[in-house]
């Protein structure tokens, strides 16, 4: 086997070595990339800038532990944002999970002087997807009789001000996809379309895809899409947190991939069997020149 | 035959109809029936929940009963099932105790299952990525475009991979995505009225 058959081959574990430490190390100790702010991130920004201060928004922590690394820090982002505007928050989750993000999240509107239940509220976990969405959309209080503390939600101040969905000037879900819980095409319907309420969302980057559409089509006004967003989002607020030292691990990792992409088609290319295996391309058209029955 | 086949069509009926009557029209007495069937929606999936779980205890004490003891996966499900059950209901889910269970068991063993995708994914595209033909060609470099594009280092050593990556996923993605999109939609509308008007029979458990 010559060096250009083994590049087409090489150990996987290789490659598993190398990517733990193309990520640990840069978390270790960050390399500090700079990073650019994109146009997506800058409009969600300037979105969320221009909405009237004091308003109440809602948000929906629909994600599981898995997603938390590239939702999570979107979602922290967003609340300094929102904090610093004095708009209040309602959180609310379709996967069980949700409750406790929400709580670690919604923590850092303490740090601004925010008030449970006057300023913020966790309403928690419902089950049930797009028709219970649909019906707090409705009536708030219909769904929600208690809060993820146990507190009667009628008598919250926060929620005596709620009485439909279209009493929030922006709903903004952190979703990781419909399995389980609600997707970011339920909110589409049941609050963009139902209420005519704005959305914006923060997705995994695998979702981003999907969701460019709305996007695109202004039922959304601004997607989040993964660590890179949450990175950019930090840059725009000035408070750099996990989403800027994740994306030097990030870049390393996507690099190595492609270093390895790179090297197995350098590989496929050079390689020259005594077999006679055909280089690249389909039988009829061997790629390498002479390559066929060598 | 009522029971099971007529009467589940006849509430699928009057629910599915009033609910579409409901998000078109502001008809006060429709709506108050429509929010009625949603809120029974959000109860009924709670009991779903419920269910799931009785079904997921029946199935693994059926694995260990099958291999007499030596099943530990279905065991340590079981056991970890049973000790979740009881902080979240007997503590609260504001406990330190769920909050252990949350912060250092969940968390770290969800993110660690999805990490892995770092690396299958890495491997999969290192031997799939092969410049074979024209089609795999274009996919190995829209690829590796877009994997770059995505990052600050991509940025600093292939600037174009940016402009090239947003256009990629706002041009050439959006196309095939919402072509997806109202295919699944009207897809959706068909099935879901073969579903209000019974001729859906899986639905209703049968054939």
């Amino acid at each position: 086997m010559d060096i250009f058959e083994k590049l087409q081959d090489l150990d996987r574990r290789v490659f598993y070595l190398l990517m733990a430490l193309a990520i640990a190390i840069p978390i270790i100790r960050p390399i500090g990339l700079p990073i650019d702010v994109t146009d997506p991130v800058k409009r969600t920004y300037d979105f969320v800038e221009s909405l009237p201060n004091g308003s109440i928004v809602v948000m929906g922590f629909d994600y599981e532990p898995g997603d938390e690394i590239d939702l999570s820090p979107i979602a922290q982002a967003i609340l300094h944002q929102l904090a610093r505007k004095n708009i209040r928050v309602v959180a609310l989750a379709s996967f069980p999970a949700g409750p406790t993000f929400a709580e670690e999240c919604l923590a850092v509107l303490e740090e601004y002087g925010y008030e449970y239940g006057k300023d913020y509220i966790n309403l928690g976990h419902y089950a049930g997807g797009e028709p219970t969405l649909a019906a707090f959309a409705n009536n708030p209080t219909s769904i929600f009789v208690r809060d993820w503390l146990g507190n009667d939600v009628a008598s919250l101040p926060l929620m005596q001000e709620i009485s439909s969905m279209k009493d929030f000037s922006m709903a903004m879900t952190l979703n990781d996809g419909p399995t389980g819980g609600t997707g970011t095409h339920e909110w589409v319907r049941q609050a963009v379309m139902a209420h005519n309420v704005p959305l914006i969302m923060g997705v995994t980057g695998v979702l981003a895809a999907s969701n460019e559409t709305y996007v695109q089509s202004g039922q959304c006004k601004g997607i989040l899409a993964g660590l890179r967003a949450a990175a950019e989002y930090e840059q725009l607020i000035d408070r750099k947190g996990i989403g800027t030292t994740g994306m030097d691990a990030q870049s390393m990792a996507h690099m190595l991939i492609v270093i390895f992409v790179v090297l197995g088609n350098i590989g496929m290319f050079l390689s020259k069997k005594p077999s006679g295996r055909p280089g690249p391309g389909s039988p009829s058209r061997p790629a390498v020149p002479g390559g066929e029955g060598k | 035959m009522f029971a099971k086949r007529t009467l589940p069509t006849i509430i699928a009926f009057v629910c599915g109809i009033t609910v579409v009557i409901a998000y078109f029209f502001n008809i006060p007495a429709i709506q108050s029936l429509a929010q009625g069937i949603l809120r029974w929606q959000a109860v009924i999936a709670v009991f779903a929940l419920g269910l799931g779980a009785v079904n997921i205890i029946r199935v693994h004490v059926n694995n260990i009963r099958r291999s007499q003891g030596t099943n530990i996966y279905s065991l340590a499900l079981l056991i970890t099932f049973v000790i979740t059950i009881f902080v979240g209901v007997f503590l609260g889910q504001n406990s330190n105790a769920y909050k252990f269970i949350f912060d250092y068991i969940n968390v770290p063993t969800g993110s660690a299952i999805f990490s892995l995708l770092a690396f299958y994914i890495g491997t999969a595209a290192y031997r799939a990525f092969r410049a074979k033909n024209v089609e795999a060609a274009i996919l190995l470099i829209t690829g590796c475009i877009v994997m770059l594009g995505r990052v600050p280092i991509g940025a600093k050593i292939l600037p174009v991979s940016v402009p090239l990556t947003n256009w990629i996923m706002s041009v050439l993605n959006v196309g095939g995505q919402r072509g997806v999109m109202i295919a699944g939609a009207i897809g959706f509308i068909a099935v879901s009225l073969r579903i209000i008007v019974g001729l859906e029979r899986r639905s209703y458990g049968g054939e």
